[in-house]
């Protein structure tokens, strides 16, 4: 498995503005922050404070009006369009509604990332490799509908490995599941990035899950209004005490 | 309600358009190609009825006169009254006058020809040695006809030219077997083997004959050739310079002529005039006979055979009309030599040819002149009893029909035939003396017989011109429509092929001299049908009961075919047929269709000819309308479902978009049937607005399309927008209202029950078109209407043109409706390819947020617009072979067949199909990269 840490991601001075009727409204207001390789961060906040924003512009799927974003050293704002499709090609993104295809099979929705680039490896046996390891082992020919909303969501995390990507984005990945099952995806994507080595920054509102972060960044109106370290002293397994800290 | 729809439509402005501008160009799309075959169909008829007012209606013939083969192919040859000698008595023709509706019936009595010679001007000036006193210009003729292929040198010719006085024998006064008058008021003794001939008058007062071979030495006259005819002229070169002659011998002027300034010898060309009967009066209606006189008078209703006694004998002189034109391609060149100091005054007949061939001479140049030269040095010395125009009637030849065979390629053959036997041109004991045509020896295509003439020793039958007429000055018919008018104009006949063309020096061929052969000549001398039975009396001719070989028929009321022309023709026809027993063919509405004739090789060099002619096909007007109401309704049955299936579409996609509105709807507690009547009611009022749009779009479009439309079929587009957008808003409004409300608010893509496992982007295209099988199969159905009906048109159109093409008329009407046809044709296809372009986006829009799924794993847009590309290009395959078997379907059941030309316009058709699928999925493709995809992200 590769063991490299991660990427590192560097934001700085972001901003992002959408048109709402005559308004404008700010979604992300001069954002800086820096996330060292192979750290696990959570994007917090209420709704609408900008978090599934800075994670698509971190993802370059969202272009930032003002600000740079550079992950390993490559400022993903200054790229043009080929070149984002081959960065995002090296960015796995895990979304709250899965996203998967629902004509394709388990299988081949993992693959799908991958299909218009066909011949370039085993991609079956990689995505079998992948299944397996998110707990899916046996499923590859269950269509998504077939599945419930956990494993649709292990599927699509599947899927965003599928590009051995170094760096993880993942949108409320457990928004959408009860909270055993939320904390299994959060333990899935933990064992993940020990593994294969990846930083990973998720947005959630689940205090459960963000306590288990490396890091915590509080987004509100599109600024940052918090950014803890949760490892510093403190007891990284004691989940409970640092929930009660961060006011989660 | 109707508050809600409005506030429905504006709510969503942006999608009203859209289906509004669906509707908008479906009904104008309805409106302008149903006026396009409109158009084309009333300029077909306009052609149609304008190209078919022809001299006459209906032909007339003898019963059991129409060969097999006009039978079977529904043709009239252009040669019809060849071989026709007879068979409709005047009883009949009084019959045939009698039907009511009857405007004109012209008669015609073929009866046969009368070898005449004309004198052909061959100037001999040049080869004069002025010099000399006496000298010989010998004539070595050589016969050319059809385009110069047929040639055959004769026997010498020789004018004797001296500065001695010569003396003349005057013919005119009674003269004995003992002695002859003299223009010296002198009589010298008459020499059986010389006969009266003039005499050179020597220095010395004594005075030579200068002897005629043609008196006694070549045996019976009248039955050698052309080519076997010589003589010896005498010509006086006078102190002055200018020549004299007796008269005859010289050419340019009247027959009196004797003295002239240039030696241009008249040489005797025979040639064969065909002479018929008609009535003046019919004629004149029928073809402005009377106007086309350009000299003496027209032949009158009275005109009958006159009698003048000639010695012990009488003449018997028919007046004819005589036309203007020669309509045979003949030709004569001569080398020239002169022989210095040779004379044959005084030589014995027996020894002139010795004598005079065995001369040595002096090349003198060359001459020519043609048959056309000599009809009109004729006509030019002017009508009268010294100058032009007369002709024996002792012997009259009666030519065959030409039987034809098929050869394997379908072009027909004339069956070959011996020449004529020389005695039906003349004899002594006939009375006539005039050498036969030389081409009679030819081979030909038609036996001859004699036409059975009273046999009175005492009697001299001739023709004499009373008038000349211009066949060019008759009244002028359409060429597409043209009806065999053999009386007047020459067969046309083109080389078929590229050998025959080059052979023929890309000229037509024309009649030749042969009486025997292939191509007539018309008519040349017309005479009054009431002169015929006394021309005939006391023959044996059965033309003596039953005179007349056809009867044109104009009825009346009829200027060119319609519908109802028509079927007073056939009325009239049939009561024609039914009163006489006769041989009817409804010609109206006919028209020139090209065979090919393959005519074998001559005698005279003319190799075997393949010819294009012209021959009438019966009823092309006829299939030519029914042909194009056909296409006409095929065409609007096809221009109808593409436009409602376009239409289906539209409104089917729009419903679709609106299915979790509905649903909302459905649980607020809409009845069904209330959620049906807001469909029905937005597409009602939306196609209520397409419509009027589309009757002020129709006119400016129609003009820039130069398309009839006018306003009865511009204000149908606001009923047909409406029926077209109820019938399309139906199906998916039952759906909507009948759908369950938590069905409409599951995604709108389905999965498909068949999965295959993608492993590449055409893989994935395939599953993502069967995943939404309605909406694939409705593009596809929409591209698939498009080929098939551009495959139906393109079928309508053959078996229109296969129904009309081969005729003048045809070919022509199918050239000035190809534009239209095919602007529908492609119109159609347009609209099936904008369809698929539709479904395409819709599609898209359907599926943008996995599209944007896939964008954000790291596809990029070229890959997903090759995702889009192979979807479009599935989309049109499916469409195009679907649509080109429903197309050759259509078209086996159109055209009976499937000719290969049309499988190959379909595989053309159904790759352009796929093509412009594949260029109408390049618009959605296009907007790919406009995807808001963290927009669709975040909203799922």
């Amino acid at each position: 498995m590769d063991a490299t840490p991660g990427s590192a991601v560097r934001a700085s001075g972001l901003v992002r503005q959408f048109r709402a009727g005559a308004e404008r409204l700010t979604a992300i207001d001069d954002v800086s922050l820096e996330i060292a390789p192979g750290s696990v961060v959570a994007l917090t906040g209420p709704s609408g404070s900008g978090k599934s924003t800075l994670l698509h512009m971190i993802g370059a799927i969202e272009q930032a009006d003002r600000g740079t974003v550079t992950v390993d050293d490559v400022e993903v704002t200054a790229l043009r369009r080929a070149a984002l499709a081959r960065y995002r090609q090296r960015v796995g993104f895990v979304f709250q509604r899965y996203h998967l295809l629902p004509a394709l099979t388990v299988l081949d929705n993992v693959i799908a990332p991958v299909l218009p680039r066909r011949g370039r490896g085993d991609h079956p046996t990689r995505a079998r490799e992948l299944l397996a390891a998110v707990g899916l082992a046996g499923r590859e020919r269950a269509l998504p509908a077939q599945l419930s909303g956990g494993q649709q969501q292990r599927v699509a995390i599947a899927r965003a490995l599928m590009g051995a990507p170094r760096l993880l984005l993942a949108d409320e990945p457990t928004g959408n599941l009860d909270s055993t099952t939320g904390a299994q995806i959060l333990d899935l994507l933990l064992d993940l990035r020990d593994r294969h080595g990846m930083t990973i920054l998720l947005a959630t509102h689940e205090r459960a899950i963000a306590a288990r972060c490396d890091r915590l960044i509080r987004l509100n109106d599109g600024r940052v209004v918090e950014d803890v370290d949760l490892t510093e002293g403190e007891d990284p397994a004691d989940t409970y005490d640092r929930a009660t800290r961060l006011r989660l | 309600m109707l508050n809600f729809v409005w506030r429905q439509l504006r709510g969503r402005a942006g999608r009203s358009v859209a289906l509004l501008v669906g509707v908008l160009v479906a009904t104008t799309g309805f409106v302008v190609l149903t006026g396009a075959t409109t158009t084309s169909r009333l300029a077909v008829t306009g052609t149609v009825e304008r190209s078919t007012r022809a001299a006459y209606d209906i032909l007339v013939r003898p019963k059991g006169t129409r060969t097999p083969l006009e039978a079977e192919r529904g043709l009239v040859r252009p040669n019809y009254l060849s071989g026709l000698y007879g068979g409709i008595t005047t009883a009949q023709y009084d019959q045939v006058q009698a039907v009511t509706g009857v405007d004109v019936a012209a008669p015609i009595a073929m009866l046969g020809y009368s070898t005449t010679p004309v004198p052909t001007p061959l100037d001999l000036t040049g080869a004069v040695d002025r010099s000399l006193a006496r000298q010989v210009i010998r004539v070595d003729p050589t016969f050319v006809a059809e385009r110069g292929l047929s040639a055959a040198p004769g026997k010498p010719r020789y004018v004797y030219v001296t500065k001695n006085p010569v003396i003349y024998p005057r013919l005119t006064v009674e003269f004995d077997n003992r002695s002859t008058p003299y223009s010296d008021g002198r009589s010298y003794p008459y020499e059986e083997a010389c006969g009266p001939v003039p005499r050179e008058v020597l220095p010395d007062g004594r005075s030579l004959p200068v002897c005629d071979p043609g008196w006694a030495l070549i045996g019976e006259p009248g039955t050698y050739s052309e080519r076997a005819a010589w003589r010896v002229d005498v010509v006086r070169l006078l102190p002055d310079g200018r020549f004299e002659s007796s008269p005859g011998i010289l050419s340019g002027g009247d027959r009196a002529t004797t003295t002239s300034d240039r030696l241009v010898m008249a040489y005797d060309l025979s040639v064969p005039f065909l002479l018929a009967a008609v009535d003046p009066a019919a004629e004149q209606r029928l073809i402005g006979l009377s106007n086309a006189v350009i000299a003496g008078r027209a032949i009158r209703i009275d005109d009958t055979i006159i009698e003048t006694s000639a010695g012990a004998g009488v003449n018997r002189e028919l007046p004819v009309l005589l036309t203007a034109r020669s309509f045979i391609d003949e030709a004569l060149t001569a080398r020239l030599t002169r022989l210095p100091g040779t004379s044959p005054a005084g030589v014995p007949g027996l020894d002139l040819e010795k004598t005079l061939a065995g001369t040595a001479g002096i090349p003198a140049g060359e001459g020519q002149s043609t048959v056309a030269d000599g009809h009109r040095a004729t006509l030019a010395a002017g009508l009268g009893r010294t100058g032009c125009c007369v002709g024996q009637l002792q012997n009259v030849l009666q030519s065959g029909d030409v039987r034809y065979e098929w050869s394997p390629d379908g072009s027909l053959r004339p069956a070959a035939r011996p020449p004529i036997a020389p005695d039906l041109y003349g004899a002594r004991f006939t009375g006539n003396p005039l050498p036969r045509p030389w081409l009679a020896d030819d081979r030909g295509s038609r036996a001859g017989r004699p036409l059975a003439l009273p046999k009175d020793p005492y009697a001299f039958r001739l023709w004499r011109a009373v008038g000349v007429f211009d066949p060019d000055q008759l009244a002028g018919f359409s060429d597409l429509g043209k009806v065999p008018l053999e009386t007047y104009e020459p067969p046309v006949a083109e080389g078929a092929d590229a050998r025959s063309r080059a052979a023929l020096g890309g000229q037509p061929l024309e009649p030749s001299g042969n009486p025997a052969g292939y191509l007539s000549a018309p008519p040349l001398l017309l005479t009054n049908l009431a002169s015929v039975p006394e021309l005939l009396k006391g023959g044996s001719s059965p033309q003596l009961t039953a005179p007349i070989s056809a009867i044109r028929v104009r009825v009346a009321d009829v200027h060119g075919y319609s519908k109802r022309s028509a079927e007073r023709v056939r009325l009239v026809a049939e009561q024609i047929a039914q009163v006489t027993g006769l041989d009817v063919d409804v010609t109206l509405g006919s028209s020139p269709a090209p065979q090919t004739v393959e005519l074998p090789a001559g005698a005279f060099g003319r190799p075997e000819l393949r010819l294009t002619e012209n021959w009438s096909a019966l009823g092309v007007a006829s299939a030519i309308v029914e042909a194009v109401d056909r296409k006409s309704a095929a065409l609007f049955v096809l221009v109808l479902v593409v436009c409602v299936l376009f239409l289906g579409n539209a409104v089917s996609a729009a419903v679709r978009d609106r299915r979790p509105e509905l649903a909302v709807l459905a649980c607020l507690g809409w009845p069904a049937r209330r959620i049906g009547a807001l469909i029905l009611g937005e597409v009602t009022a939306l196609g209520l607005a397409a419509g009027l749009l589309s009757v002020g779009l129709a006119f400016p479009l129609g003009a820039a399309l130069d398309i009839a439309v006018d306003w009865r079929r511009a204000l149908l587009a606001v009923p047909v927008a409406l029926l077209l957008g109820l019938v399309a808003g139906l199906a998916p409004a039952l759906r909507a209202a009948r759908a369950h409300p938590a069905a409409a608010l599951r995604p709108p893509v389905a999965t498909a029950r068949w999965v295959r496992r993608p492993r590449s982007l055409p893989g994935l295209a395939l599953v993502n078109l069967v995943r939404a099988p309605g909406r694939t199969l409705l593009g596809a159905g929409a591209l698939a209407i498009g080929v098939a009906a551009l495959t139906v048109v393109a079928a309508a159109v053959y078996a229109f043109r296969g129904a009309i093409v081969g005729s003048l008329l045809g070919d022509t009407v199918s050239l000035s409706v190809r534009g239209a046809d095919a602007m529908a044709a492609v119109a159609t296809v347009l609209l099936g390819a904008a369809a698929v372009a539709d479904v395409l986006y819709l599609n898209i829009r359907d599926r943008a947020a996995e599209l944007a799924t896939l964008r954000a794993t790291g596809w990029t847009d070229g890959a997903l617009r090759r995702l889009i590309g192979y979807e479009g290009l599935l989309l049109g395959a499916l469409g195009a072979l679907t649509g080109a078997s429903l197309g050759l379907g259509g078209a086996a059941w159109l055209v009976g067949e499937l000719p290969p030309s049309l499988l190959l316009v379909t595989a053309a058709v159904a790759l352009a199909g796929m093509l412009v699928t594949c260029l109408a999925a390049l618009v959605p493709a296009a907007l790919l990269h406009r995807l808001p995809t963290a927009r669709l992200l975040a909203e799922e």
